[in-house]
């Protein structure tokens, strides 16, 4: 690697996420790549959890920063963080993959079969695995929009406020759906580990 | 059952924790999106030229559109309207003497919007109507004559006259079935057979050929007017001679001679014709009527239709109290949802036009009305509590008694944990520290698992430290915050004031070592320079 590179990528590690976007005009690559960086293992985590599918978390990532790529000039709110307006975007597009899928498979089943469940399956090496099957599979079963915002505030770690304000909606309303898919997920995580008691 | 929870709460904890991904991966991904969008900037610009004649395409596609809606329109207009003279009986008889035709209303329609308009019916210099309003009422409306018909059902029929001339015949038995509404008085049917005429020189003239009618007008004149009987508005000028030639035969002889024979539905938009043919009995008129309606009949079979409409006007009118009386009647699961829907709606549109009160008191009727469930109650409670806190900025101490409220109204409620930290907030607002401190023990008690419950036994400790000055209880609390949560967010206070604390109740053992433990847990902490300085003059 040549030493004005180096000199270059150190330089821009130093810089905030919105200035990185702004500069996406002079040192496209450079920035790109750091705003991937620091940021592409969060929207990975907010789609996987969303699919159930890791597959499916790589695709809908790819298309969150293709849009990055190929939009940054039209951003306009650059008051917020810049992580909001990325779980803006990602939530918008989980949604919209979401409906995808469900349309195809409507097609394909005839409507006999509505909702469509993520089947591809990750193999987890860390130590909290079993706990995170436990909760995908849960997640699974909460309905799509409650789901996301169970997502943002917990693998986002988004405040209630800041959720409201990404999707523009009542903070009480966010607070209310989150806890309603709180109490849900108790439960049905409850059902999941009775179950597997009784088959042990 | 205790394993399983403490099982559930450990997955629910661990379950949540993101998937760290290799940077090699990372690299990839970056790699392959960037290629993408490469890719994707290429075929843009590759496709521009094409771009440009599909562009030329859609907009010549879009010209011949544009070109052929107006004749389409023209053609529908005339279509409707062609439609409208057909069904609407006024239309049609244009130049006859009498026209006949029956009304019946239709309350399903009114309940959908907030604010209707009531169709008005006049008959212009020539002409003379003869409506069946509703089943009760035969109304001959003589010429320059114009009516409002409020409501005509099975069950009551009030018609608004403005201006003119009105006979009514009731049929079939009942008081208190016709009401007519002038700007004078307010005529109430009790016998059979009345006229009335107003204008806005003359006022209101009433004769009655039949039975017995009360009038109740604004001065507070309440009587009943008998048959053969007359009764004028107060202030009134001479009337003129139109009601001295309706002499009674005359008038029971139109109502004889025209038998109603095309049955109408009456609707806000216009008249529609009705499928079932008509019979000579208005009472079976009545039913067969409904039978038209499905929605209106299944509304009708529990009679809360008019609750529901009584209850929308009642709210337009802020008569809260009969509002509320309403509310209790409500039974059926269907009615009492669409009561829910409409008072919700008619609490956002006041939000949305500044008047905060009345939303609160519309809220109000929800979180007080009976029949309404529990989810519903809790719903329009918390929008009512947003309301007070956001845009009424109520005083804490109103806010307080709200929440208090909140707890006594719905023990077991989603938001109660939300709202227990809310009491303990206004609590330390108002600076009632002795209940904010049982408040947030209560709290640590009852919600262990909630993610607040760390904050709040720091906050206990450095209330009863800071306000309350109990030293012993404080330092028992930070020991107790610091075998909790270890690693916690606040642990690095939690030690120094465990220190400070263990110096002032003088066990040098303890405050020697959690020193140790600061120093090797947080070397450059904010505290340190603090406890070098402690140091010299204690540990020594």
């Amino acid at each position: 690697m040549r030493r004005d590179t180096v000199e270059k990528s150190e330089c821009i590690r130093v810089l905030e996420d919105w200035e990185l976007v702004q500069n996406l005009y002079i040192e496209k690559e450079f920035c790109f790549s750091e705003l991937v960086r620091r940021h592409y293992e969060l929207v990975v985590n907010i789609g996987y959890r969303f699919f159930s599918d890791m597959q499916l978390a790589r695709d809908n990532a790819q298309e969150v920063f293709l849009k990055l790529y190929l939009d940054h000039e039209n951003i306009k709110q650059m008051e917020q963080p810049f992580v909001h307006w990325l779980c803006r975007v990602t939530s918008n597009n989980c949604r919209s993959l979401y409906r995808k899928k469900n349309s195809e498979l409507k097609a394909v089943t005839g409507g006999k079969v509505d909702f469509w469940y993520g089947e591809g399956e990750h193999k987890l090496d860390t130590k909290n695995s079993e706990s995170i099957k436990y909760v995908n599979e849960a997640l699974k079963k909460i309905n799509a929009n409650d789901r996301i915002f169970l997502i943002l505030s917990h693998i986002a770690e988004l405040k209630t406020n800041e959720i409201a304000e990404i999707e523009k909606i009542p903070e009480y309303t966010v607070r209310r759906k989150i806890k309603r898919a709180e109490k849900k997920l108790h439960k049905l995580i409850a059902q999941l580990v009775l179950e597997d008691y009784a088959k042990a | 059952m205790q394993k399983h929870e403490h099982q559930i709460n450990s997955i629910l904890e661990k379950g949540f924790s993101r998937l760290v991904l290799d940077q090699n991966d990372i690299t990839m991904a970056t790699e392959q999106i960037i290629r993408r969008a490469k890719e994707v900037q290429f075929q843009e610009k590759k496709s521009s030229f094409l771009q440009f004649q599909k562009t030329r395409l859609y907009a010549i596609a879009a010209l011949i559109l544009l070109c052929s809606i107006p004749p389409f329109i023209y053609m529908y207009l005339n279509f409707k309207r062609s439609i409208i003279i057909r069904s609407n009986p006024i239309e049609k008889h244009q130049n006859e003497r009498i026209k006949i035709l029956s009304l019946a209303g239709d309350p399903g329609k009114s309940t959908e919007s907030l604010m209707t308009t009531k169709e008005m019916i006049a008959t212009n210099t020539k002409s003379q109507l003869l409506l069946a309003a509703g089943t009760r009422a035969r109304v001959l409306m003589f010429e320059s004559t114009s009516i409002k018909v409020d409501r005509a059902d099975s069950v009551k029929t009030a018609i608004s006259l403005n201006n003119g001339l009105l006979s009514v015949n009731v049929t079939g038995s009942g008081t208190d079935t016709v009401i007519i509404k002038t700007n004078q008085a307010l005529f109430t049917q009790i016998g059979t057979f009345f006229s009335i005429y107003t204008d806005s020189i003359n006022g209101s003239v009433l004769h009655v050929y039949q039975g017995k009618v009360r009038v109740q007008d604004r001065f507070g004149t309440d009587l009943i007017v008998e048959k053969g009987w007359s009764w004028t508005s107060k202030g009134r000028k001479e009337i003129s001679e139109r009601t001295k030639h309706l002499i009674e035969s005359d008038i029971n002889q139109v109502f004889k001679n025209n038998k109603i024979e095309k049955r109408i539905l009456w609707s806000q938009d216009f008249f529609l014709s009705a499928e079932h043919n008509s019979e000579k009995n208005p009472e079976k008129e009545s039913s067969s009527l409904n039978v038209c309606n499905k929605e209106t009949m299944a509304f009708e079979s529990h009679g809360e239709t008019d609750l529901i409409s009584a209850l929308k006007v009642q709210i337009e009118n802020d008569e809260f109290p009969h509002a509320a009386k309403c509310i209790a009647k409500l039974k059926n699961t269907e009615t009492i949802d669409s009561a829910f829907k409409l008072l919700i709606r008619v609490s956002q549109y006041n939000v949305s036009v500044f008047k905060y009160k009345t939303a609160l008191n519309v809220l109000d009727l929800i979180i007080e009305g009976n029949p309404f469930r529990m989810n519903q109650r809790e719903d329009a409670w918390i929008q009512s509590y947003f309301l007070h806190k956001e845009y009424l900025n109520s005083l804490p101490e109103k806010r307080l008694s709200l929440v208090k409220n909140y707890h006594r109204l719905f023990p077991d409620g989603n938001m109660s944990d939300d709202m227990a930290s809310e009491e303990i907030d206004l609590q330390l607002l108002l600076k009632n520290y002795q209940q904010a401190v049982s408040g947030m023990e209560n709290y640590i008690k009852k919600y262990p698992h909630n993610a607040r419950n760390e904050y709040y036994s720091y906050l206990l400790a450095t209330i009863v430290r800071e306000q309350l000055r109990k030293e012993k209880v404080a330092l028992d609390l930070y020991k107790q915050y610091i075998r909790n949560y270890q690693k916690g967010k606040y642990e690095e206070d939690a030690i120094y004031w465990t220190i400070q604390l263990s110096l002032l109740t003088h066990d040098q053992n303890t405050a020697e070592k959690m020193r140790k433990i600061y120093v090797e847990k947080y070397p450059n902490g904010r505290w340190s320079k603090e406890l070098r300085r402690i140091n010299m003059t204690s540990f020594k």
